[in-house]
């Protein structure tokens, strides 16, 4: 349909598109002409004529153009046909042109003269006539355009005339290189070859006895044997994760300006570890990351939150910026799902159309429709291992502390428990209205969470906005930060307090003392009061110096006052935690009590199961269509739903409920005939991860901007062979490494590689960088002190800190810090003065590939640095344990743990004469800078 | 591993079809959203296969990542510093004068909002500081920063500039990488990546932070995001050497030495292995810079050999400890510009508190807590500008002074601070082909929003770029599907700030 920019406007902000229906009836149309028209002799000129200037090849205004078919026909971005063939009165294009509604007159005044009735009874007549458009090249055209990676998966036949040893990978490997007159090179030395194999599949060399061992092992199916022991190993699983949390960003504190640590955000990173490890079917892989929550694997959606996000606190109150962070955090779920398994940048067709592939914008809004219900946080890790007995242990220890309570009663009129998170005063039921809390001077209060309990109504708290109750405060200029309203609005996070002001002056001290009330919507008994600052983060976090307000620095004396419907103000506890005794009748008693109730408290506390950092769920809010993405420009209303480029049909609407959102959409994902695009992704990269490059080289990409395959034929049939081989990675990546692309030497050859330098078609194994990880992790290795330690939370190299400073790195080389790499405590944005400089990931975007850059700094840190210092002195140690005294020997012994071979003469005589200048940990230093040690051969 | 350095960047354009830069797919399709089947159409007319006209990709020797590289045209600055005042300096109260503000003071006119990032709004709040007009332009400047008053005939002011977002990180990022979230590439690594840097010895791209700490949005504003990681920011200054720079206490120079030595050879035995393998190659390389910077570096960080004049202008020995230490990296950082380092970033802020302060975010008494700002800020600034004037090197080298949004006309609620403005805010440019002594743009009456020739921190990193000869519409990268830039897909040069 025709949209100039005025109407666009139009259509924006009614969010309606007017329907031709609606016009005029077609009577005030001039007639269609009666003959016989022709396209290209009636029809053309006029639009040359008439409509080209702005919907041409020169300019497209609203998206259409008028000089191609599928366009015409097919109408712009809003997706209606300008022209209904058969039926002039009903296509817009006539509408328009007949000027029907003065809004929509084509051309608009001032662009041209107002089409004649004959011209308009040319084009009536040649859409009753079935709107003929002669085929041109554009329908081939059309044809082709049509993006590779969204066609069906073929699977081609193996190139038999090219298969030698079976393995069909090699076979299409073959045909390609045949092309380009390239062979292949001959195998690599067993002792390379398993080194590459070893660090391909666990990211750690062999050991001398591993090498030997294969050496000498005469089976012909040796290395087969050896790559089945590598993929058992459950080293396998920490290297393959690492690759996947690389693509999702994935870290464990939320990014920006606090970058808050996420307790427990470590179960989806063992998750992972242990999904590569027990090879879980892909496609289950992927729908439980999707929807793990309905899948009895609740830490399995970390993936969806793997990416950063802005704290409430530090969003702004504007309400624009408080939508603005909101989509982003949706956008942050979209960049990780269609980086990782759509292998389609979405993030153009956030503000537009895609301007490549095609993406149309509502595509972006249908994948935020997907995930409307989802939000940046934790929710109860149901699944966890001890889940069930950490229950019943928290309920016997809940009677425990009611009896506890019950003793108090009898003993005192009311008392404070001081919970991780909050305080809660406790007092005789009391029938209440209004409740109010007064902070005694001098002290300074802050309140930013405030709940009221009833005895008839559990576990529900009363003082909530949502529920009728209304807050009112004294003196509001000591109210430094918003409102009081704030305290009810039953929010948990840090969102700028209710805060009153320190009494400083004389005048502050004689006025009286700041409170705030909260009036219930009905009088109910009441007998407990809950306060509390910044809770989410008290609950949610960790390592912070001053973990929230309310339990460490919060009010430690106030009153608490109530009123019913009839009657005076009535007090019901004086707080003062920091007395001495109790004030009670029995002091004594009261103390001990109080005591017990806190010891129960704690162990309470740990009972209970834990919260995992995986998102939770809320009830989803209709989606918009976002103009130029600008959340404060809602549009059209957009259904959760796939890719239209693969005809998607998900069957939803905006009452569909989050969880069959994302069920849906998870099912459509592991669809191969719905969605080919996932294997393809996934099979390429396997291939990746395996071979240095993928067969396409930009593995986030697969649109019209990415690069070309290099195989097309044999992503096909390997994307082909992953689904029907049941999404096993490991089966896949066992056919990659068993190849004899990937056994073959990676000798250099001049010739070659002038026709393919980067050896894309492998003529050669092509060599290259190891990975800040198997660095780090090998060193650890060599020198034996890479503690095996598998999961958990990781090991810490920074210090606490307070919420607004960055993370400090404190220990990055203590032998705390011997765990594989991947369980290091992963920090977003941070240098960790070490390995950051290898090009690992600041988890800021998604990194579907990581670049392998060389800089100084590296040398500085890995020849400097005390972690490799200490590891050299470990690795000394080791050999001198190992190896006796002989220094001949001990040389012999650092060369095979760190090299898996003997040294050179030339080598041996360098490192004798060192050695013997300096002691062995500088051989070691030496070697472990060696770049033999950081490259795959 | 042969192009690992521009590897990503090659990859769609060798093995796919060429990206058309954006601005001519624009001009192509007629500035708005193409349709799909117009866009599948134009692929398969090659109108989008067309040669790439803009991208100009910086032909990076993996061996040689730092060396110089061409600018796309004559370039007026060859290097950069860019002084960043973390926290958002007031404007109303520095350098962007408004009389109204006095005659509204204590005043609620109409169109003020009644929230912005902190909360609700009070009254219009007249500059804190006098003003005075300054030197042969005139331009008042408020006597909050009278040191830097002085040098306003060098400066060329943008008082219409705004940013996309009233949240300090984000602000950073938006300012130092052009987008608020986090990841993108940094200016500085964006010019390293183009240019490489004149002087081998020193890193190309140094940040010196704040003797506090650093900036909260920290490693963003100078980390190399999806470029390589050879184009980051070095972080030092001049009380915090670089992290593991040094050779280890526990091991003697001469032990040191050979240790190296039989590293390079054994290097050189496994690479007689590889005949031309460059990545090998940049390996050996970078072990043998490393070995230079481990000389030169602490040769530039250490100020003793500065004379005391020097010291006393600088002010490294008055005022408080914030004060010294902060003048103390004004003086690094002109030692560095000096050795022809490419880009300086100098912080003035940080995320961490130290006397009560910790940058120029000013919630709360203005009065003092700029005036605290000033007072470690004014005079070393003032002075490192000023010696660079006198020594020559502002002929060569572009100064950006900035911060990542200004501050309300009017005062929180019930308060004594401004809230976060980033609807006007003003900034400068000083040296190498700068229009001196003039001011561009301006806010409305109060300060409040940008009023004429509304300026973008797209448009103010283009002319930056400008400045050192590069287009920001050509200096892209590949990362995940779009051809990245400093700018996004925004930004036009400010071409009045141009001498």
């Amino acid at each position: 349909m025709f949209r100039v920019a005025a109407h666009h406007l139009i259509f924006a902000s009614t969010g309606a598109l007017l329907s031709p229906n609606s016009l005029p009836a077609a009577a005030a149309l001039p007639p269609a002409a009666a003959h016989a028209v022709d396209f290209e002799r009636d029809v053309r000129p006029i639009l040359t004529a008439s409509c080209l200037e702005c919907h041409g090849p020169k300019k497209q205004r609203s998206d259409f153009r008028v000089d191609v078919r599928s366009i015409v026909f097919a109408g712009g971005a809003g997706g209606l046909p300008s022209v209904v063939p058969g039926k002039s009165a009903d296509s817009p294009l006539i509408q328009y042109v007949a000027g029907l509604d003065e809004e929509m007159q084509m051309p608009p005044a001032g662009k041209g003269d107002p089409l004649t009735a004959a011209q308009i009874g040319l084009l009536r007549a040649w859409i009753d006539q079935g709107a003929q458009w002669p085929e041109e090249a554009t329908a081939r055209v059309e044809e082709n355009a049509v993006l590779w990676s969204l066609q069906p998966i073929r699977r081609p036949d193996v190139p038999v005339s090219f298969s030698k040893n079976g393995n069909p990978v090699d076979s299409f490997l073959a045909a390609k290189r045949a092309e380009k007159l390239l062979v292949a090179s001959p195998a690599a030395d067993r002792r390379t070859l398993l080194r590459r194999a070893a660090i391909t599949l666990t990211g750690l060399p062999p050991t001398p006895e591993e090498i030997e061992a294969f050496n000498r092992d005469s089976d012909p199916h040796a290395y087969e044997k050896r790559v089945d022991e590598l993929l058992a190993s459950p080293r396998f699983g920490e290297r393959w994760a690492q690759f996947w949390l690389d693509v999702v960003r994935w870290s464990e504190t939320n990014g920006s300006e606090s970058n808050l640590y996420r307790k427990n955000a470590w179960p989806y990173r063992d998750y992972v570890i242990r999904a590569f490890n027990a090879d879980l079917p892909f496609d289950r892989f992927i729908r439980e990351q999707i929807a793990g929550d309905a899948l009895g694997v609740d830490e399995a959606t970390g993936f969806l939150v793997a990416g950063g996000f802005v704290h409430s606190a530090t969003v702004g109150r504007e309400e624009s910026a408080i939508r603005q962070a909101r989509a982003d955090r949706l956008d942050e779920t979209i960049q990780s799902v269609s980086a990782s398994l759509l292998g389609v940048t979405m993030a153009c067709a956030r503000c537009h159309n895609h301007k490549f592939d095609p993406i149309p914008q509502k595509d972006y809004y249908a994948l935020a429709a997907v995930f409307q219900g989802l939000e940046y946080g934790h929710r109860p890790w149901r699944n966890m291992p001890d889940a069930t007995a950490r229950l019943a242990r928290a309920d016997g220890l809940r009677q425990q502390l009611d009896a506890v309570r019950s003793e108090l009663l009898a003993v005192t009129s009311s008392w404070t428990e001081e919970w991780p998170d909050h305080l809660q005063t406790r007092f005789a039921p009391v029938p209440a209205r209004t409740v109010r809390v007064t902070f005694p001077h001098p002290a300074s209060a802050v309140v930013e969470e405030f709940e009221i309990f009833g005895t008839a109504t559990g576990e529900t708290n009363l003082a909530l906005a949502a529920k009728g109750a209304k807050a009112r405060s004294f003196k509001p200029a000591e109210v430094l930060m918003r409102e009081v309203a704030n305290v009810i609005d039953g929010k948990f996070g840090q969102t700028f307090a209710w805060r009153t002001r320190e009494a400083r002056e004389k005048a502050d001290l004689a006025a009286p003392p700041p409170w705030f009330e909260i009036e219930l919507s009905a009088e109910s008994v009441i007998d407990r009061i809950v306060l509390s600052s910044d809770r989410e983060a008290l609950a949610h976090t960790d390592y912070l110096i001053e973990p929230g307000r309310a339990a460490a620095s919060g009010p430690r004396r106030y009153r608490v006052e109530v009123r019913g419907d009839h009657g005076e103000w009535r007090e019901v506890a004086n707080v003062d935690l920091a007395a001495k005794a109790p004030a009670t009748p029995e002091p004594g008693v009261t103390r001990t009590l109080l005591t017990r109730l806190h010891v129960l408290l704690k162990d309470y506390t740990a009972a209970l199961p834990e919260p995992v950092f995986a998102g939770y769920f809320i009830p989803p809010v209709k989606t918009h269509l976002l103009g130029r993405g600008d959340p404060m420009e809602p549009r059209d209303e957009v259904f959760p739903n796939a890719l239209t480029a693969l005809q998607a049909d998900l069957k939803l609407t905006s009452e569909s409920t989050d969880q069959e959102r994302r069920l849906a959409f998870a099912a459509w994902l592991t669809d191969p005939e719905r969605n080919p695009l996932t294997p393809r992704v996934l099979a390429n990269r396997l291939w990746l991860h395996v071979f240095g490059h993928g067969i396409v080289d930009t593995p986030g990409d697969f649109g019209q901007a990415g690069a070309s395959p290099s195989h097309p034929e044999l992503l096909e049939w390997l994307a082909s062979q992953f689904v029907s081989g049941g999404w096993s990675a490991k089966q896949t990546i066992r056919l990659l490494v068993t190849s004899a692309a990937f056994r073959q030497s990676s000798a250099p050859d001049a010739t070659a590689a002038q026709i393919d330098a980067d050896a894309r078609l492998l003529w050669r194994f092509p060599p290259r960088r190891v990975e800040a990880e198997v660095l780090r992790d090998a060193a650890l290795a060599v020198a034996g002190t890479l503690d095996p330690a598998m999961g958990g939370p990781g090991f810490r190299i920074h210090a606490d800190k307070k919420r607004y400073e960055g993370w400090q790195v404190v220990n990055n080389s203590g032998p705390v810090t011997w765990r594989r790499m991947i369980y290091q405590e992963n920090m977003r944005g941070i240098d960790d003065r070490m390995f950051t400089a290898f090009d690992r990931p600041d988890c800021g975007q998604v990194t579907p590939k990581r670049t392998a850059s060389t800089t100084p700094l590296q040398a500085f840190n890995l020849f400097n640095g005390e972690f490799i210092l200490t590891q050299a002195e470990k690795l000394a140690e080791r050999v001198q344990r190992e190896a006796g005294a002989e220094p001949s020997a001990q040389i012999a012994r650092i060369f095979a743990l760190v090299f898996g071979r003997a040294p050179t003469v030339a080598e041996f005589s360098g490192a004798t004469a060192l050695t013997a200048a300096d002691g062995l940990p500088a051989l070691c230093r030496v070697l472990l800078n060696a770049n033999e040690f950081a490259f795959i051969e | 591993m042969k192009n690992h350095v521009h590897g990503p960047a090659l990859s769609p354009s060798q093995f796919g079809p060429r990206l058309l830069d954006r601005r001519d797919f624009l001009r192509t399709a007629g500035g708005l959203a193409g349709s799909v089947a117009l866009l599948r159409l134009l692929a398969g007319d090659n109108l989008l296969a067309a040669p790439a006209l803009g991208a100009v990709r910086p032909k990076i020797d993996p061996d040689q990542p730092y060396a110089p590289r061409p600018p796309h045209f004559e370039p007026k600055a060859k290097q950069v510093l860019v002084i960043f005042c973390v926290g958002a300096v007031s404007h109303v109260d520095t350098f962007d004068y408004k009389p109204d503000l006095f005659k509204y003071d204590g005043q609620k006119p109409p169109g003020i909002p009644a929230v912005t990032f902190e909360g609700p709004t009070g009254n219009i709040a007249k500059p804190r500081w006098a003003f005075k007009p300054r030197g042969q332009s005139g331009k008042m400047v408020s006597e909050l920063l009278p040191n830097l008053a002085e040098l306003a005939d060098d400066m060329c002011f943008v008082h219409s500039l705004t940013s996309m977002t009233s949240a300090h990180p984000q602000g950073e990022n938006f300012l130092n990488t052009g987008f608020t979230l986090e990841g993108f590439p940094s200016l500085g690594a964006w010019v390293t990546y183009a240019l490489g840097t004149a002087n081998q010895q020193l890193p190309a791209f140094v940040a010196i932070n704040d003797p506090r700490g650093k900036p909260r949005s920290g490693k963003n504003n100078w980390g190399s995001g999806f470029l390589p990681a050879a184009f980051q920011g070095t972080d030092f200054g001049a009380a915090r050497p670089l992290a593991n720079l040094g050779r280890p206490d526990r091991i003697s120079p001469t032990a040191d030495r050979r240790a190296r030595d039989l590293l390079d050879a054994f290097n050189a035995e496994h690479a007689r292995k590889f005949p031309g393998d460059t990545d090998l190659a940049a390996r050996i390389a970078s072990y043998e810079l490393a070995g230079r910077m481990q000389l030169s570096i602490p040769d530039v960080t250490d100020l003793k050999s500065e004379p005391e004049h020097v010291h006393k202008l600088y002010g490294t020995g008055t005022g408080t400890d914030l004060k010294k230490d902060y003048a103390k990296n004004c003086i690094l950082a002109r030692r560095l510009l000096e050795r022809g380092v490419r880009v300086v970033q100098l912080f003035n802020g940080s995320d961490a508190q130290a006397n009560g302060i910790s940058n120029w975010d000013s919630h709360a008494d203005i009065e003092r807590t700029h005036a605290m700002q000033a007072e470690i800020f004014d005079q070393p600034t003032a002075a490192l500008l000023a010696d660079m004037k006198q020594r020559g090197l502002l002929k060569d080298t572009l100064v950006v002074w900035c911060t990542e949004f200004g501050r309300m006309p009017f005062l929180q609620a019930n308060g004594t601070g401004r809230d976060h403005n980033p609807d006007a805010f003003t900034c400068f440019l000083m040296g190498a082909g700068v229009n001196a002594g003039t001011s561009y743009g301006a806010s409305d009456n109060f300060g409040f929003k940008a009023a004429q020739d509304a300026a973008t921190l797209y448009d103010f990193n283009a002319t930056i770029l400008h400045l050192l000869g590069l287009d920001h519409e050509r200096l892209t990268y590949y990362n995940n599907g779009i051809e990245r830039r400093l700018t996004s897909v925004h930004g036009h040069v400010l071409k009045p700030m141009l001498a």
